[in-house]
């Protein structure tokens, strides 16, 4: 049979190991495919930008894509849920519950393209320039945000200053902001330990980001049916490896903002908890915006708390 | 028909549109596209057409074209600019070619607001060359001038090359920054000895004019200390955090509106006028930039950049000699391409090769920057001399002309920081510990 | 004929004019937005709406900047071919410009359409993203008619 060749457009830069963990998922589908599928992979959003990316893999541009999906705001609502402040403890909890939640519910959104597999980032949390110990010091803070996190800022208290990601670091040391939220692997890979002093694991309030791997639909179902159960046999895999790579990359994150002489501080139980209460409203305004446009939205928060409930 | 072929074909086609006369920017788009179509398929090249220009069009990291060049225009309209000349005329006028040489420390100090060569290129170009056109300087020496020193803004922080480097590369932001001063400074010093020779060589280019005494030096000073503000609130309010680079277009355009505002030098009609004028340069700016990024798609699709890199590795020739070879096909890749599309392009695959060698990624980000600023300005594809062709309606021809002088500094230049590491890595080893 | 020039014309010159308020006004609320920051007081979203504004300013500003003659190209051939080769030159380049900018018109429109049917916003603000694609589909049409009227326009010289 002849070769089919597929392109892989992946937003991370060449060198971030979600690119190199992409470009292993490729090597082992055409590995266990006998080379019957090969797969060009292009990082760096090279080929399509971040919030293209997804529309890129439904029209053909790409054949397979990976970015996140609430870059393309408003077009998968049920799906942001995973988005939401609702207490994470590790990226690898994130990807099994957004893979669950996704294999559960398969909301009609995605219907345009073949899922491979879905994926979300370690707990989100605060990053600051000062010291922060308790919710009382974010009052007056101007934190980098964007999306969903933007309205996890303006519920603790602070004040949430909109940019693009790549702009942070610059607005950082300068003091055009005081702080970021983000997982606490940007650190390292974006290099904001060198521009903050202070990261706060406020995990009871922590959001996350949910990225998608999908495939063209069309190209999916023109592959034979071996082909399909062999990828998705290997989609299985690489959820778990993925979520894995994401506490790894949070360790390193760690390791590096501590070398730096930078403070990592944990809330105490009954901060913690303050906090977490503090994002409830977030919570409510996404069901009553899904219920607005008519979409089951509090049973798939309903879903995902009673899941992060048993898987904790 | 494999890919090779079939971007050899489009490169010819590319080449066959320029010469039929279509407008550059359109026929970067439609050969991309028709490469696109004949690799992927039609649908998918329609799709990618229409994204492409999309996020170009709304990109915000982009506005900052519009709005320096903005500055700059009502800096023109409102009389700033000739001032700013007359006071570097009565200083330097007396020297062959002084006026340009007051260029290039104006750009050089403008450089440190605008993250943007062909911002940078457009904006002297509508301020340096009315200005040296009436001091009758040949429009070779006044175009290549300004297009080659709006290249200084790559080198000279804040670089947005620079932090699009470290972000791609994983390489600490503030250290590129501080690596990229002395290699500014020092290319900027080539800037102005090539200038000095040239016009001692041939004084009839930038004719000397007459010798100021020292009482209409300081009197010719008055109008330019208030500019001399702005330029300190802008670079100032920069570097002690009040804005972003991208926000400084907007904070500078409106303290210069203030200015003339406030001299009754800017009425409604200037002002209209300036906006005019910017909205032509962007639109022709970000035209370029959009039909860039859809030719690169296309070549990206052909994995043209990953096959030059495996061949690279396999070659085992000595560092320097890779080097070199790194410098020509970031030379010839920006030909085709837009350089900064090539850079963001090509920089993750040649890292790699170049870290085995046991290179510094900082030094590597200085020698791409350099090659870069020399990509913008060398024929065929040289964004910088179009932008300046577009603004004056001078023949491409004429400025390429007026560019080689430079191109010959530039690359002594980047021999040296080739040679010597050292140049670029003393300043980040000595402030941040390298 | 000329009343049909006229009439592009115009179109070009009120689309210039969205462009120009545009451009001042991403200046004006920029500004607003530092001096709102002294006082932590930032305007949420300034980015989005920047970018937005920022769309408009350049795709606005096409069909009359082709007007004017502001895009660059190459002419060291076509400044030597007179007559009837030169003609046809500038006849084929006005011709697939038309194609082009069709092209890209009807893409984006349609891409309008996805927008609009898949209600995408910005990330921020939440924005509505479907004005803009046909914002700059209706503009890269009007570019289409000015191309048009440039072979006319020769013709008539
Ligand atoms: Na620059
Ligand atoms: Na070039």
């Amino acid at each position: 049979a002849p070769t089919v060749k597929l392109t892989y457009s992946v937003f991370f830069p060449a060198s971030h190991g979600h690119s190199i963990l992409a470009m292993e998922w490729a090597k082992e589908v055409e590995k266990r495919t006998n080379g019957a599928v090969k797969i060009d992979v292009f990082p760096g959003a090279t080929l399509t930008p971040a919030d293209q990316c997804y529309d890129g893999v439904v029209k053909g541009i790409s054949d397979i894509g990976m970015s996140v999906l609430s870059y393309v705001k408003g077009r998968f609502p049920l799906t942001e849920v995973v988005d939401l402040p609702l207490g994470y403890t590790s990226g690898l909890q994130v990807t099994r519950l957004a893979n669950a939640y996704y294999q559960k519910m398969a909301p009609k959104e995605l219907d345009d393209v073949k899922v491979m597999y879905l994926h979300g980032h370690g707990p989100g949390i605060l990053h600051t320039k000062t010291p922060v110990a308790k919710l009382e010091d974010l009052k007056g803070l101007k934190i980098r945000c964007t999306g969903t996190s933007a309205r996890v800022v303006s519920a603790l208290g602070a004040t949430p200053v909109a940019m693009p990601q790549t702009e942070t670091y610059d607005a950082l040391q300068k003091g055009v902001v005081d702080g970021v939220v983000s997982p606490i692997e940007t650190l390292k890979g974006w290099k904001f330990a060198e521009v903050v002093k202070c990261s706060v694991q406020n995990f009871g309030s922590s959001y996350s980001l949910a990225f998608f791997v999908a495939m063209n639909k069309k190209k999916w179902d023109s592959l034979p049916k071996d082909i399909q159960e062999t990828i998705t046999q290997i989609n299985q895999e690489w959820i778990d490896k993925t979520g894995k790579a994401w506490d790894d990359f949070d360790k390193i994150g760690v390791e590096f903002t501590l070398a730096k002489g930078n403070q990592v501080v944990a809330l105490s139980k009954e901060e913690d908890a303050r906090w977490a209460k503090q994002v409830q409203p977030v919570l409510a305004e996404y069901v009553a915006s899904t219920k607005a446009k008519g979409l089951p939205g509090e049973e798939a928060l309903k879903f995902c708390q009673e899941w992060l409930k048993s898987n904790p | 028909m494999g890919y090779g072929e079939i971007g050899a074909l489009v490169i010819g086609l590319l080449f066959v549109l320029f010469l039929m006369g279509l407008e550059i920017g359109f026929a970067m788009a439609l050969a991309g596209f028709i490469g696109f179509a004949a690799i992927v398929n039609v649908e998918a090249a329609f799709n990618l057409v229409a994204k492409d220009i999309f996020s170009v069009f709304t990109s915000y990291s982009l506005t900052v074209i519009p709005l320096f060049v903005l500055m700059g225009q009502l800096g023109a309209s409102g009389g700033v600019a000739r001032n700013l000349y007359n006071a570097a005329f009565k200083f330097v006028g007396h020297i062959p070619g002084g006026l340009a040489i007051g260029t290039v420390a104006a750009a050089t100090a403008f450089k440190a607001i605008c993250g943007s060569s062909p911002a940078t290129a457009a904006t002297f170009a509508t301020i340096a060359i009315p200005e040296m056109d009436r001091y009758k300087y040949d429009r070779r020496l006044s175009c290549g001038t300004v297009a080659t020193v709006g290249t200084l803004g790559i080198l000279i922080p804040p670089s947005v090359v620079l932090i699009i480097y470290g972000v791609l590369t994983e390489t600490s932001i503030g250290k590129l920054f501080l690596a990229g001063i002395i290699p500014g400074l020092l290319l900027a010093f080539s800037f102005a000895v090539t200038l000095f020779i040239w016009c001692r060589l041939n004084p009839a280019l930038g004719p000397k004019g007459e010798r100021s005494t020292w009482g209409e030096r300081f009197k010719s000073l008055l109008p330019v200390i208030s500019v001399a503000v702005i330029f300190l609130l802008v670079v100032g309010g920069l570097m002690q955090g009040f804005f972003t680079p991208a926000e400084a277009g907007s904070v500078g355009s409106f303290a210069v509106l203030l200015l003339t505002l406030s001299k009754r030098e800017m009425n409604l009609k200037k002002f209209v006028r300036a906006v005019k004028d910017t909205l032509r340069i962007a639109c022709m700016v970000l035209s370029l930039i959009a039909g860039a990024t859809i030719l690169g798609h296309f070549f990206l699709i052909t994995r043209t950049p990953f096959i030059v890199a495996a061949w690279l590795e396999s070659l085992n020739a000595p560092g320097l000699v890779i080097m070199l070879i790194i410098v020509m096909v970031y030379l010839i890749g920006g030909s085709f391409i837009e350089d900064l599309a090539f850079l963001i392009l090509a920089t993750p695959i040649f890292l790699p090769v170049v870290l085995k060698m046991g290179y510094d990624p900082i030094w590597f980000g200085i020698i791409i920057s350099v090659v870069t600023m020399i990509g913008i300005i060398l024929p065929p594809v040289a964004i910088n001399a179009f932008v300046v062709a577009g603004v004056t309606g001078t023949p491409i021809g004429t400025i390429y002309k007026g560019i080689y002088p430079y191109l010959v500094g530039m690359a002594l230049c980047l021999l040296i920081l080739l040679l010597f590491p050292e140049i670029s890595l003393w300043l980040p080893r000595r402030f941040m510990g390298l | 004929m000329s009343g049909f020039i006229r009439l592009v014309e115009n179109l070009c010159r009120y689309l210039y004019w969205v462009a120009g308020a545009s451009l001042a006004s991403m200046m004006f609320l920029t500004v607003a937005d530092v001096v709102l920051r002294l006082f932590k007081r930032p305007i949420l979203g300034t980015y989005e709406l920047v970018g937005f504004l920022g769309a408009l300013t350049i795709g606005f500003a096409i069909p009359q900047t082709s007007l004017d003659r502001g895009h660059v190209l190459m002419d060291f051939l076509t400044e030597r071919l007179k007559g009837l080769g030169g003609r046809a030159l500038y006849v084929a380049t006005r011709l697939l410009g038309v194609g082009l900018f069709a092209i890209i018109a009807w893409n984006l429109f349609l891409m309008g359409n996805d927008l609009l049917d898949k209600s995408e916003v910005s990330l921020t603000l939440h924005l509505p993203q479907y004005p803009l694609a046909y914002g700059i589909a209706f503009c890269c049409l009007v570019q289409c008619l000015v191309l048009i009227t440039d072979l006319a326009r020769k013709e008539a010289a």
